[in-house]
């Protein structure tokens, strides 16, 4: 399990860039979307796809 | 005869001219307060070519005031961000990307507001009068001096913002300034909306400062018209000034190129400006400075208004030359306090402007005082500095077509004759006050940037009539009619819009009326 702050926001929306290989464009607004949200509402967990039990609905993107 | 007068950072360059012949040139350090370092400059140029000030036919300024009062967070006014865009836009509000500090440095406030368009034209929401006077009172409220307003796609339809304008403009009272972002800024509204603040917080600034240089102006005795550069080179009168101030930004480098472009008689070619602290290096295409097609990051917040394509690198005069392993020059560079620290000047630094003096290259200070430097580092230090201009130079370049380059700038002595894999470097008479020409040559410009209905086959009469605006407007703004011509020209059909719509972007340019 891994979190992820504000203070990485900026990987993230590198990361987001290089996964979604050009499409959807500069990934400017989603990292200050992040960047909002992270500021309301803490860190992200990152959790990975198996460990999500059952009942919860789990989306991919990318 | 006409004076130009570029305020840097470090130095303040002055030159009087006549026609294209420089009578008299001025370089000293900048002063901390406005008038003073325009005073020294105009009796400098006086004591070296004695004019009457009658002759003086126009004074034109490029000044780095504005830029450099956002980079230092100081002096700006407490500025209210208004939006008009509910319920759209709400999670991301105005300077959400700001630097901490810099919204502290102008009391930053944000405030949200319905109204806005969508991209065909159709209202997000109507105006909600209430709302902004409840706003207004809001800003009243916290000292707000200053206020920018950005409403969603306003350079497709700026009514809103004009309406809000007289809503705030009724609340606040006439001592409030006002800036709409569809004056300042393209497309994009988080960028558009950012420039529009900058500009409202230093329109304050602007007043004080455009009060002082035409008060140091007139205590010369100089009567003639004052002008301060813009952006893409061009000049504006102090009155655009005061309303605008953020289109002085690039003045810096845009004068050095356009001085460095008549000094040459180069039309395409790159322009190396060598400072105290950074090295500038820019291209022009046909004499004018290559645009920024990208957003423009201004002290760490993104803006789209239009700037030149500058690469900076952190090698000027006053940089730090260090030996450990291998050879290092700058970023850190003593600026200003390089006629106390540098060796030549009896000072106990080594700056890049000591390599200079070490390798022959320039005689400045006390030569002796770099005699002993090791031959080995001198030439570290020269190759260092050629590699990254060069480097530089390479990053810049569009095309495999040779590229000369013409250095100016007072520090461009580091320079070799020739870099490496780039060719010869020009190195045009008066280099050291290529900025203060550049101000002194500048011409007049007018632009119309709309979006036009063409009905069909009516394309050529439109293309004509916006074509005759721009040349109208470049003759108002003080353009003399008979050189005035067409420098750029755009048209960018929406399709998305009903009735044919296309975005029509013309700009002309002529040299400034003299009146004798």
């Amino acid at each position: 399990m891994r979190n992820i702050t504000v203070e990485g926001r900026s990987a993230l929306a590198r990361g987001a860039a290089i996964l979604g290989t050009g499409g959807g464009g500069d990934p400017h607004v989603g990292r200050l979307l992040a960047a909002q949200a992270m500021k309301s509402r803490g860190t992200i967990e990152v959790t990975s796809v198996e460990d999500v039990p059952d009942p919860l609905p789990a989306y991919r993107s990318a | 005869m006409r004076i130009g007068i570029d305020v840097g950072g470090t130095n303040t360059d002055a030159v009087l001219m006549d026609g294209s012949t420089v009578l008299a040139a001025h370089k000293y350090a900048t002063s901390d307060d406005v008038t003073s370092g325009i005073v020294h400059a105009l009796e400098s140029l006086q004591s070296q070519r004695k004019f009457a000030p009658a002759d003086v036919q126009a004074v034109m300024i490029g000044t780095t005031h504005f830029i450099n009062a956002l980079i230092e967070a100081r002096r700006l006014t407490p500025t209210a961000a208004l939006r008009l865009g509910l319920p759209a836009t709400a999670s991301l509000p105005p300077m959400v990307d700001w630097p901490e500090h810099l919204v502290t440095a102008i009391s930053g406030r944000a405030y949200l507001a319905h109204g806005g368009h969508e991209f065909d034209g159709r209202h997000i929401a109507e105006l909600d009068e209430g709302e902004l006077r409840r706003h207004a009172s809001d800003m009243a409220h916290h000292g707000i001096g200053s206020v920018a307003i950005s409403s969603v796609f306003s350079p497709v339809n700026d009514e809103f913002e004009v309406r809000a304008a007289e809503i705030i403009s009724d609340e606040l009272g006439q001592d409030v300034a006002i800036s709409l972002s569809h004056e300042i800024g393209r497309m994009g509204l988080l960028e558009r909306e950012n420039a529009t603040i900058i500009n409202a917080a230093l329109r304050e600034l602007a007043d004080h400062i455009v009060d002082g240089l035409s008060a140091s102006i007139t205590g010369q005795g100089i009567s003639a018209p004052l002008f301060l550069s813009q952006n893409d080179g061009t000049l504006m009168d102090v009155d655009y000034a005061r309303r605008y101030p953020v289109v002085t930004f690039a003045s810096g480098p845009t004068n050095s190129m356009r001085g460095a472009a008549v000094l040459s008689g180069l039309e395409n070619c790159a322009v190396v400006d060598v400072g105290g602290t950074s090295s500038d290096v820019g291209v022009l295409t046909h004499g004018l400075p290559r645009e920024a097609t990208t957003e423009v990051n201004v002290a760490g917040i993104r803006t789209n208004f239009r700037m030149p394509d500058v690469l900076s690198i952190g090698i000027g005069g006053g940089s730090l030359v260090l030996e450990n392993g291998n050879v290092t020059v700058g970023p850190r560079s003593v600026g200003y306090r390089l006629i106390d620290e540098a060796m030549v000047f009896g000072g106990s630094t080594l700056t890049a402007t000591d390599i200079a003096v070490a390798a022959g290259r320039a005689v400045i200070g006390e030569p002796s005082e770099v005699e002993r430097l090791d031959p080995q580092l001198v030439k570290g230090a020269l190759e260092r500095i050629a590699t990254d201009v060069a480097d530089a130079v390479e990053r810049m370049r569009t095309s495999p077509e040779p590229l000369p380059v013409v250095a100016v700038g007072g520090g461009s002595i580091l320079l070799p004759d020739e870099l490496i894999g780039i060719g010869e470097v020009h190195r045009p008479e008066n280099f050291a006050v290529a900025n203060a020409i550049g101000a002194a040559i500048a011409q007049v410009g007018g632009e119309v940037d709309r979006v036009y209905a063409i009905a069909p086959g009516q394309r050529d009469q439109v293309v004509d009539e916006a074509r005759q605006e721009a040349m109208d407007r470049a003759v108002a703004a003080g353009a003399d009619p008979t050189s005035v011509q067409i420098v750029d020209f755009d048209e960018v059909p929406i399709p998305y819009l009903p009735g044919n719509a296309t975005r029509v972007r013309c700009k002309a340019i002529g040299d400034l009326r003299l009146e004798a």
